[in-house]
Parts: structure tokens; sequence; C-alpha cells
């Protein structure tokens, strides 16, 4: 599961959703530098719901940039699909958050001047394209917005703004949506919602969604969990419960404070 | 807290720059005026000073009509006698007679005036005394006829040297004159550009002036003697109708009546100094409403943790106080080179100015202090307010409303301000009070501030309908106007800038437009003649022009018409002089009672408005007052209808001259006998005014033209001095684009994470950018306009009937401003281009 699986080009039913290739990202230079991601090699599934999991500055965050074409590699590969991110300029790149990407952040991922709807279809909008209106209707369905599409943000609630970044990262069809943190701001009970849509979109779209977390009961709602520490992954752990993950934090601090 | 202030300014270094440059620009011009004029000032103060050095006592006609505000009056000459009368006082140690008149020399190879533009072509008599200013540089002193001494100026610009002959223009024929000496003025040779002819006194009184007569005496005192004490003593001896003044007194005078006439060069650069810091303190205002916004929740924190409302206050006003310093400090270096720049502007109009060196007086950097400061922190001063209002509360909160004026009340201020602004306007306008153009001036500041503060309930309808093309064209174009409408108050504080630039520059252009739409016709009105002779800037000519086009063949009329100053019914005014038989054929001069020929019996005409005005009947004796010869009497022979041409007040020739002495020629019209080719006449008519190259020869239609020219030359001369304020309003969108693209930079950062190209977000910034200046143009040009109606309303008396709005001259207006608002949105737009993403995202 965690090495990458050698499919064509043409067999995008086997090839994984993202993936990365001795992905190594420093910060600084010389004697200065940090090392956030040390030449991770990792695979994404389609279909999937996967957490990743560690202490702050693990490089948790960095590897999410990093797959998401928002943040540039020092030295390997990040994949999309079978499109090598390294290789992009600035304008591919956009093009391809646009197009191919969806994200939710902790916070301000709505754009104030627009009402939910225009927020949702924003990235479609910027391309000029047109939605496809069925599926549009299954996502504002499933986030159950539908009474609040001509509201703006600043006329919804902090769970109704994560659940229209939802929405809004999942309406262009993408390969991968990427989620960094999507319940850090919220309550536990309107995090559940957000969780419990970005599971059902897993389950019942066929979406894939890679989240950034600290909160285990959040990792409980993946299918996976990736634990990273000092920029290396240090487990990949199967259908994980808060219980497991709570565990293996606790085993993991125990074993860094002894060492 | 000062700390934090002075962190908070140098913080934002582009922010600051900015504020600051319109502060500067404002400044710069205020001190770049006051340099200009305090060196013309001195200029010409040095110059007097130099001429006066040796004189302790002059001895002059008096008169009853005060000059003093007035160089145009004259004087009754000196009887020669009174010069041994004063010689033979105790205690002069010298005495010379002063010959002044019109003389200018001839460039002996292109034929052109030396000198001129303006400045005095000065006629003398050469005397070697240390009383003249005047020292032998080479040759000698001109003794008998036809033999001069000119300045090294006017030696050294047309190659002229001693042996030389050369023309000379005079109030009579020109005069050929052999060049026997070379002479320097003064000290440095400086004369501001005038220049000066001397000739043999016997000569001098012959060709410039009155034979047997002076124009005034020079009296040198004897070591120990004091300039009053001597001045006392000829007082007693002379006799009555002459008065002695000190040296001191004369130079006073004659620098008093410069600086008097340069007052109103001072003042209309002011106004547009005052222009330029007016729309810079919208920008001021703006930067620090928007600082404040954005550091609502530091200020809110420093609330919380004890700072008082004061100290928050005085934190944003320290801010101010250090911007307006810095800005004051570079405005004033920036007004030396301002000063350098205006007077190669009235160059390039066809003005020098005498200006040498830079004057610096003390004045000069404390009006750029008190200005600079001054304005800056009263812009800043509700700003200031607004962060004093903020709840510690706020610190917690994550969206902060910045308090403000409650809506209702803006409006109701905003609207009593227009309604003030207008009345006011109307009330100056029609001259109700005795400051008409401060009335003026305070009516159009307060309806800019009126419409400024109403903009916002205005700017959203008209962002709406003007966003939506642009909405339609991309999605980009679309976020651009939901941008410009997010913020009505500061969409509407930034276009306000630019709208008093733009109603500014309208409204002149309306004006112009009118002014030149009618005067065509008001030519056609008011002039009968073929040909109309006059010089560039109206400067009078010989009068042997005139002259030697009466009775030429082909010449059916001439009339030369002397301009004069007298104090006519209790005003000061302008008197023309010229001749009643020929008048009515070169001028359409239509009597509504009376008749043209009473001139001739010694009557004064009146125009119909002056008459009616001053409640005056034919027949009617009226009080005038002659700088030459005092007061008298002169009854009303007639009234006619107003004539652009003539002004209110007309004399025969022959009466101009009893009161006026030595005048000359300013307009010779000339109406061609019908019967001889007019292309004959014309070359009559050019001979003649060869005899002084400077003369302009126009018929009807070249006299409109060069009407129109000049216009057009004011017109674009007070465009030049509007466009700083133009710039200022650009450096404000600048500005405040900047600042809302650091306030939005986590909203920039989401929309190119969710995939904005770098493209787009230019686009978007720059159509934002786009709408905002248009809205400020369109209101500039509706404001402009309605100004320019009024100021053409107030004209109509003066002919001006029709209003003109020139409809492709605003649309270019709107046009510029659009493309204002694309330069603007440049620098603000690659940087907001070149944002990271991610730490724009991270952005709090």
């Amino acid at each position: 599961m965690s090495s990458a699986s050698t499919a064509t080009p043409h067999d995008t039913m086997v090839a994984p959703a993202a993936r990365a290739e001795r992905l190594s990202k420093v910060y600084g230079k010389a004697e200065t530098s940090v090392v956030a991601l040390d030449e991770v090699t990792v695979a994404f599934a389609r279909g999937q719901f996967t957490a990743i999991m560690g202490p702050s500055g693990s490089g948790k965050s960095t590897l999410l940039h990093c797959l998401a074409g928002l943040d540039s590699v020092t030295s390997g590969s990040a994949f999309i699909g079978e499109t090598d991110l390294t290789n992009l300029d600035d304008k591919r790149l956009t093009a391809l958050r646009r197009d191919r990407v969806g994200f939710v952040f902790q916070a301000y991922n709505l754009v104030p001047t627009l009402n939910a709807l225009e927020n949702i279809t924003l990235p479609m909008d910027l391309a000029g394209r047109k939605p496809d209106q069925e599926w549009l209707n299954t996502v504002i369905d499933v986030v159950g917005l539908r009474d609040r599409l001509k509201h703006r943000p600043t006329e919804l609630s902090g769970g109704q703004q994560q659940r229209v970044a939802c929405a809004r990262a999942l309406a262009s069809r993408p390969d991968v949506v990427f989620a960094d943190e999507p319940t850090g701001n919220l309550d536990s009970r309107a995090g559940a919602e957000v969780l419990g849509f970005l599971r059902r979109s897993v389950q019942d779209m066929g979406q894939n969604v890679i989240m950034v977390t600290h909160d285990p009961v959040a990792a409980a709602y993946a299918d996976r969990a990736l634990f990273l520490a000092d920029g290396r992954i240090v487990e990949d752990m199967p259908a994980p419960t808060a219980e497991l993950v709570l565990d293996h934090i606790k085993h993991f601090e125990l074993s860094t404070s002894e060492s | 807290m000062f700390r934090t202030t002075l962190k908070n300014a140098l913080g934002h270094k582009l922010r600051l720059l900015l504020t600051t440059v319109s502060v500067v620009l404002g400044v710069a011009f205020i001190v770049g005026t006051l340099v200009l004029t305090d060196t013309i000032n001195s200029t010409f103060d040095r110059l007097f000073t130099d001429a006066n050095r040796n004189t302790s006592v002059n001895v002059r006609a008096r008169t009853e009509f005060d000059s003093n505000r007035n160089t145009s009056t004259q004087r009754a000459p000196v009887p020669a006698t009174v010069l041994s009368t004063v010689r033979a006082v105790p205690g002069v140690r010298d005495a010379v007679g002063n010959v002044e008149g019109y003389a200018q020399v001839l460039n002996p190879k292109t034929n052109k005036v030396i000198g001129g533009r303006g400045a005095p072509g000065l006629g003398e008599a050469w005397t070697a005394s240390s009383l003249s200013p005047l020292r032998l540089t080479a040759g000698r002193g001109p003794t008998s006829a036809a033999e001069v001494a000119i300045d090294t100026n006017t030696a050294k610009d047309g190659g002229i040297s001693v042996g030389d002959t050369i023309t000379v223009l005079l109030k009579g024929p020109p005069s050929r004159e052999r060049v026997v000496g070379i002479v320097k003025f003064g000290s440095t040779g400086d004369l501001a550009g005038a220049t000066i002819t001397a000739f043999a006194p016997s000569a001098a009184q012959r060709l410039l002036g009155t034979p047997g007569t002076y124009t005034s005496i020079d009296v040198a005192a004897v070591g120990g003697i004091s300039q009053t004490q001597l001045r006392g003593r000829v007082q007693r001896v002379l006799p009555a109708g002459l008065e002695a003044i000190t040296g001191k007194q004369l130079s006073a005078e004659n620098s008093n009546a410069i600086k008097s006439a340069l007052s109103f060069l001072n003042v209309f650069l002011l106004v547009f100094a005052g222009i330029s810091l007016f729309v810079g303190s919208f920008i001021i205002f703006n930067t620090f409403t928007m600082l404040v916004a954005q550091r609502s929740k530091e200020m809110a924190l420093l609330r919380a943790l004890g700072a008082s409302r004061r100290q928050v206050t005085r934190s944003v006003l320290g801010e101010s106080l250090l911007v307006g310093l810095v800005a004051s400090v570079v405005g004033l270096a920036a007004g030396l080179g301002v000063a350098k720049l205006l007077k190669a502007l009235f160059k390039a109009f066809g003005a020098d100015i005498p200006a040498n060196g830079l004057t610096v007086l003390p004045h000069t950097p404390i009006w750029a202090f008190a200005v600079g400061v001054g304005v800056t922190v009263a812009a800043a001063y509700q700003p200031a307010r607004l962060a004093a209002k903020i709840p510690p509360m706020a610190a917690l909160r994550d969206d902060i409303a910045l308090p403000g004026a409650s809506p209702k009340r803006r409006a109701i201020v905003g609207g009593l301000l227009v309604a003030a602004g207008v009345a006011a306007l109307i009330a100056g306008l029609a001259g109700a009070t005795g400051q008409p153009a401060a009335l003026v001036g305070v009516g159009a500041v307060a309806v800019f501030l009126g419409i400024a503060a109403l903009s916002p309930y205005i700017s959203q309808p008209i962002v709406r309908v003007l966003g939506a093309p642009i909405a339609r064209t991309s999605y980009a174009g679309r976020l651009a106007r939901d941008n410009a409408l997010r913020n009505p108050r500061r969409t509407a504080a930034t276009a306000s800038a630019l709208m008093v630039g733009l109603a500014l520059v309208s409204a002149i252009t309306v004006m112009s437009a009118s002014i030149k739409e009618t005067s065509g016709r008001i030519i056609d009105n008011s002039l009968g003649a073929d040909f109309v002779l006059t010089t560039s800037s109206f400067s009078p000519f010989s009068r042997a022009v005139a002259e030697k086009l009466n009775g030429a063949p082909g010449v059916a009329a001439v009339s030369a018409f002397r301009l004069g100053f007298a104090e006519i019914g209790g005003s000061a005014t302008q008197l023309t002089g010229t001749d009643p038989a020929t008048v009515q054929k070169t001028v359409q001069l239509n009597t509504v009672s009376g008749s043209v020929g009473s001139m001739a019996k010694g009557a004064l005409l009146v125009d119909s408005k002056t008459a009616s005005a001053k409640g005056w009947r034919v027949g009617q004796r009226v009080p005038v007052v002659f700088g030459t010869t005092g007061r008298t009497t002169l009854p009303i022979g007639g009234i006619f209808k107003q004539n652009q041409l003539i002004g209110s007040y007309l004399v025969s020739t022959a009466t101009f001259d009893q009161h006026f002495t030595g005048s000359l020629d300013s307009v010779v019209a000339v109406t061609a006998d019908p019967n001889v080719p007019v292309s004959t006449v014309r070359k009559t008519v050019d001979t003649a005014a060869a005899l002084s190259p400077n003369i302009k020869v126009e018929d009807q239609a070249q006299f409109k033209a060069d009407q129109r020219k000049q216009i057009n030359q004011t017109l674009s001369f007070v465009l030049v001095l509007l466009a700083l304020a133009v710039l200022i309003a650009a450096l404000g969108i600048v500005n405040t684009l900047a600042l809302s693209i650091f306030e939005r930079t986590r909203e920039i950062g989401l929309l190119r994470a969710v995939g904005m190209s770098r493209r787009q977000l230019r686009r978007m910034i720059r159509l934002e950018s786009v709408i905002i200046s248009v809205f400020g143009a369109l209101l500039g040009v509706v404001v402009g306009v309605g100004f320019g109606w009024a100021l053409v309303a107030a004209l109509h008396d003066q002919g001006i009937t029709t209003l003109v709005i020139p409809v492709p001259s605003l649309i270019l207006y709107v046009v510029l401003a659009a493309v204002i608002g694309v330069l603007a949105a440049v620098l603000p737009a690659r940087r907001a281009a070149r944002l990271n993403v991610l730490t724009a995202i991270a952005t709090t």
C-alpha cells in the first residue's frame, strides 16, 4: 500500500489518485536549513479517505501542500493522477488546482463578496466552465445547504461555511480533495457534520479525500491514517479508530521522550 | 505609545511613501510658488536698489490718482527749469533730470525686437553722474542726436558693438542710431528682461518725452545730510504741483508696484497648490481610515490592555504627524525644483519670468510645515477619533465593523454642504459680496465635500451600472465589480479625489469652449474693420504706424486705440482713446443715446451696463481723476451698447492726449476701401506695420483664430497646472488599491489556491481600479459641467451667451481616467500576483 504502483498512463483505473515519490522539502539554505520532508514515498488510492497525522513540525501540512501543487518541492516528485507537478509552471499548476484538485482550509475558505452558491461554483467560474448541474445538485443536497445558497459567508455559521467549502471542493469532481485541518475551528458537533460529509463523499460519491488533522476523532472517519514525524512516514494505519490513533500517539510520544 | 507609532509607520514603507507623496506634491507646489514669487520680488528689489542707490531725494509731479497699486498711471512731467532750483539747495551734491520713455532696439540680423516678452523697452537720458545706475563698459556716452548707448544684455543678444548703426523703435517713427557706448546696469547688469537705450539729454526729451521737461529729478546729498533732511529742504523750494520724496520711499514704491502686480500670479499659483492639497487630503483621510480599520484589532487589544481612548487617538495622530513632517521636509526640497519647473512652464507658454537664483525666505519653510503637517493631521483627525471608538471587546471578535457616522447624518450633512456650496457659488458668481472669488472658492470646496459625503450612496447604483458590462466580459471583471461595491465609503473617498480634479478640468473646458464659441460672434458684433494691428501681450507700439496708414491709398478708415488708467466716478478703470471721426467705420459702436460725435467736443462715452449701474445719463458730468492732470469732470456725450473690443469708457484721442503724455497705440483697426482689392490694401498695411516689427497684422478670420488660439493656450496652461491634482488623485488610487490588497491577502491566497491565474488576478485588480476611476471621473465631469454652466452664466454680461458642452473632450477625460485606473493598478496588481499562495492563506 505504501509504495507507488507501476500503472501505465492509460490504465487510470489502477493509477492512484495522488502519490509522492522520494519527495523532499527543505526550507532555508545550508546550515540553517530545515528538512520538512525527507524522501517521502507514498500513494493514495482512489475511493479512499486518508488522514495525515503527526505532531507540529512533522511535515504533515507540507506533504499536503506539495501534493496539492501549492508548494514547490526540493527534490523528488508529486503526482496528481499521472501528472508530475514538479514539471508544471505556475499557469499549469493554477489550472490543475482549479480543475483537478479541491481544497478545504482550516479557516477563511470563502470569498466574502460571493454568496454560498457562487463560492461553490467559483473554480468552474474561474475556468469559464458550466458546472455539471446534476452533480452540483447532488453535492448541495449532501451538504444540506439548499436553503442557504443565496446567503453571504458572513450570514452563515462556521460549520455551514466549512460545508460550503467542502461543496466547492467537490463541485468540480476533482481527482483529489485536500483538507487542511478542516474542523480545526469548529465545535465538535459542526466538526462531526463536516467529517461525516467528507466520509460520505468518499463512500457514496467515490471521491478521494486526503485530510491533515491532529484530532484522533477526526482521523477515525478516515479509511487510513498516515503518521509523520520529522519529515518521514512512521506508520501507515489502515481503518483507524480514535483509540488506535490515541494509542499510537501515546506510544510514539513515549518512545520519542525516552530516546 | 510613541514607539508603537514609529514602528507602525516604518513597518509599512510603501504605504508611508504613497501617503507621503500626496502631501509632498502639494507642499512642493506651495513652496515652489512662494520661492518663485519671492525670487521675482528679490530680483526687482535688487534692481530698484541698484537703480536708486545714490538717490537721496526724488522730485516728481504730484498725482491725485495714487499710482501705488497701478504701474500704468502716469505723472505730469517736471519743468526743466526746476533742475537748477534744486541744484541750488544747500546740501545737494548733484542733481540730474531723468527722461524715461519707450525705446526698443531691433536686432540688426533678424530685424526683430530685442527683449520684449512683457518686459519693457526703456529709453533714458544719458548722464555720467553717479546718480545714474548706468556705467560705461565700452565706448563713450551719447552726446548728440543720432547717438545712443545700449545695455550689455541688449548688445549681447543682438550681437551689437560700438560703431554699429541700429534701428530703435520709439513712440514716433523708428529712428536709425549709431551705438557709441555699451552700458552696464547697476552692479550685476541684470535688468529682469528689460532693455535700456540711453540718448543724449536733449534727444531723449525730444524722442522719449516732451522737450523742456523731465520725467523726474534725482538728487544726491552731500555727506552727513540725511535723506529726510534733504527732502524737507528740496520740498520748500519746489513750485506747486511738485513733490520731493526720499530715495528709500522711491525704491519701496517701485518694489510695491511690482509686488502688487505679482500678487495676482502668487494667488493664481497658490490656488492650484491649494487644489492639490485638497485632493491630497482626501487620500490622507482615506489612507488613515483604512489603516485604522486594518489595525482595529491591535487597537482593541491596546484598549483591552488599558490604553485610554485618548492614547489610541494620539497614536494615530502621531503617525499622521510623522507623515506630515516627513512630507514637509521632502516637499520643501522638492519645491525648489518646482519653482524652476514653474518658471520653465511660464517660459514655454510665452511669459519669461525674471527670476535669478532661488530666494528662500523664512516664511517658505514655515508655510511648508504649517500646511504639510496641518493638512495631514487634520485629514487624519476623524480616522483617529474612529480608532478611539473601537471597543476593547473587538479584540476578541473575528470580524470588525468600524464604527462610523450614521448614514443618515452623513446624508444630511452632505446634502446641506452641497446646498450651501451651490448657494455660495451662485452668490459669488453674481458678485454679491466684496470677495466674490473667495466665495466661489468656498462654495466649490463645500460642494466637493458634500458630494464626497454623499458619494457612498451614489456609488452603489452607478458602480453597479458601470460594472455590469465589465462583469459580463469575464469572471475577473465580475469579482472586480463586487470588490468595488464591497466598501462604498472607500470607493467613494478614492473616487472623490479624482472627482475634484476632473470637475475642475471639466469646468474649465466647458467655460473655454463656451468662450471660444462666442468669441467669433463677439468679434463679428463688435469689429467692423478688415485688419487689426496688435502686438503680442498687447504691449503698445509706435504711433507712426497709424499715422502712416491714415490716408494711404485703399485705406478707408484707420482707428488707433490708446489705453490708459484713470479714476472715473470713484473707481480706477481703463479708459480708451480713439478718433471719433473714424471709430464707427472700424468698430461697431451702437449708441443707445447721445452721439459718438460728442467725443470730438471733449465728452466721455460710457457703455450701457456701466451707465445703468452708475445711474448716469447723457449730459451729466462725472468726476474723473487723471494721474497727470488731476481732478476734473467730463460730460457724458453718449451711451453705447457694450462692446468687448472697446471697454467701458471712451474719449477722443485729443482728450486722451491732454491727460496722458507720450501714450502709444495699443490697437490699430483698419477698414479697407471696398473698391480696392483686399490683397492690395493688405500690402499697404503690412508695409506700414513693418515700421514696428513686433506688430501682427490680422484680418478678421485671423484675428478670430488668434483669439481662439489664446483661449486654447490659457486652457492648456491651466490644464497643465490641474494635471498635478489629477496625478495626486491617481496616487490615491494606487494607495487605496495597495492597502485593500494588503487587507485582502488571505482572500487573494484563497482565490489563487482554488484556481485563479495570475493573469485573472491582475485583471481583477485592474478592472476594480478602472471602475473606481471611471466612477470618479463621471462624478467629476457631471459636477464640472455644473460648475462650468455656472461660470458661463456669470459671464453672460460679457457676451458669453452660449453654453457649449464639449462632449468629445469630456468623453476623452473619462477615457483618460480609465487609463489612469489601468496605470494605477499596475504596481498593486503585480504585488498581488506575486503573493505566495501559502503565505497569503496563512496570513491572519
